[in-house]
């Protein structure tokens, strides 16, 4: 009888979170908790005492936001703006859990961006009240891009994440000119993502003698100590 | 009473998995939601608690997959198959009374548990039911196993000693 009921227990629970989101349940329970872990776990600077920890956190939240609002106001886009409160891997593949969901009109796919307005890479998975967000340096992570370069040539190719700790862009022909240093944009072509959002810039370029096309290495610029960030909204 | 002793280990699991993910101090390489199952799993060899063993098997799963990019019921499903190896395989051929025994088993159980996260999510790639595919590292699953199986070790050995009466 008591194994029955706690088998009854589990397929409520398993069938509340994934087919009735019910993770809100579970999401309220835990969403101040992992804000205040992550907060704390990722700050580096030693306070001395809760209301300089506290001012410290707001101070940096409120240039944070003002940062956000700059660009965002200036490209005059639609935006969620969501607060970082997790951060998990497996196999160097990695994800940050953003406190805002299908509720708030994320959908998967949308650009999300640092402070500065730079690419940090793309939502790929939505619950109700949270998202995933899936850095650029991710393996399998691909966006199409263009490369603004010293000749004000405009090409395109494939930014992809290798390995979880760089990232490459694929599919520029070789006769193309590029130099190191030269920007990277989001070309606008992938559905949901915007044209002309800085992601980094050329850092080294391989060309082979026989190959069609030349692979670059990018460096992206987007600030990886990110705790709140931009959904961009079409 | 037992009732709620039950919910209480549910919200264990349940704070495992947030601090899991959102507690930086805990290195990539650990999985404190992992390590629990298998503490439990060992124990339940030593006080024969199904209940709670099977309990942190599936509920742990379904954390870990509610705030993972990877398709749902992932840890699911690895949970299950790892606690399938350690029952059928691991524990029948080897004796967690010695100390030895036990750090080959979660060593193992940690190989298990990754080899079986990387086989799953290539295979759900495959048929199409993610779209995203983690990478291999060797040197991932290497520190994985060795971190992972230490705390096992460490934390199951401090139950034995201050927690069961033999």
């Amino acid at each position: 009888m008591k194994k029955i009921v706690i088998f009854l227990i589990l397929i409520i629970l398993f069938g509340s979170i994934f087919l009735l989101n019910g993770e809100k349940i579970f999401l309220r329970i835990g969403s101040g908790l992992q804000k205040f872990l992550y907060l704390n776990s990722i700050s580096k600077k030693q306070c001395y005492n809760i209301d300089k920890i506290k001012l410290s956190t707001y101070k940096k939240e409120n240039e944070l936001l003002r940062k956000h609002l700059n660009f965002l106001e200036d490209s005059k886009n639609n935006f969620v703006m969501a607060n970082v409160i997790g951060k998990s891997g497996e196999n160097n593949f990695n994800w940050f859990i953003l406190d805002q969901g299908k509720k708030q009109g994320v959908r998967l796919g949308l650009a999300v961006l640092d402070e500065q307005g730079a690419l940090i890479g793309t939502i790929a998975k939505v619950r109700e009240n949270i998202s995933f967000l899936e850095p650029l340096f991710n393996q399998g992570s691909r966006i199409s891009a263009d490369i603004y370069n010293s000749t004000n040539q405009e090409v395109s190719g494939i930014v992809e994440g290798r390995f979880g700790s760089m990232v490459k862009m694929k599919f520029v022909p070789i006769d193309i000119s590029v130099t190191k240093g030269d920007s990277i944009v989001t070309s606008g072509l992938d559905k949901g993502i915007k044209r002309g959002i800085p992601i980094g810039k050329v850092q080294d370029i391989e060309k082979q003698a026989n190959d069609i096309f030349q692979e670059l290495t990018i460096e992206p610029i987007f600030n990886s100590n990110f705790r709140i960030v931009s959904i961009l909204i079409p | 009473m037992k009732f709620l002793k039950f919910l209480l280990f549910i919200t264990f699991i349940f704070l495992l998995a947030v601090f899991e993910t959102s507690w930086q101090v805990i290195p990539d390489t650990v999985n404190i939601v992992f390590i629990f199952v298998v503490i439990n799993l060992l124990k339940d060899r030593y006080n024969k608690k199904s209940l709670y063993a099977w309990t942190s098997v599936l509920i742990g799963g379904v954390f870990l997959d509610f705030y993972s990019l990877l398709p749902d019921g992932l840890y699911f499903i690895t949970f299950i198959i790892l606690a399938f190896i350690l029952y059928q395989v691991l524990l029948s051929a080897f004796s967690i009374s010695s100390h030895f025994h036990v750090l080959v088993v979660s060593f193992v159980a940690s190989l298990v548990f990754k080899i079986t996260i990387y086989l799953l999510n290539k295979l759900f790639y495959y048929i199409g039911f993610s779209t995203s595919l983690m990478s291999f590292s060797l040197i991932h699953l290497i520190s994985f196993m060795i971190l992972n199986s230490l705390l096992i070790f460490l934390f199951y050995g401090w139950h034995i000693r201050y927690t069961i009466k033999k």
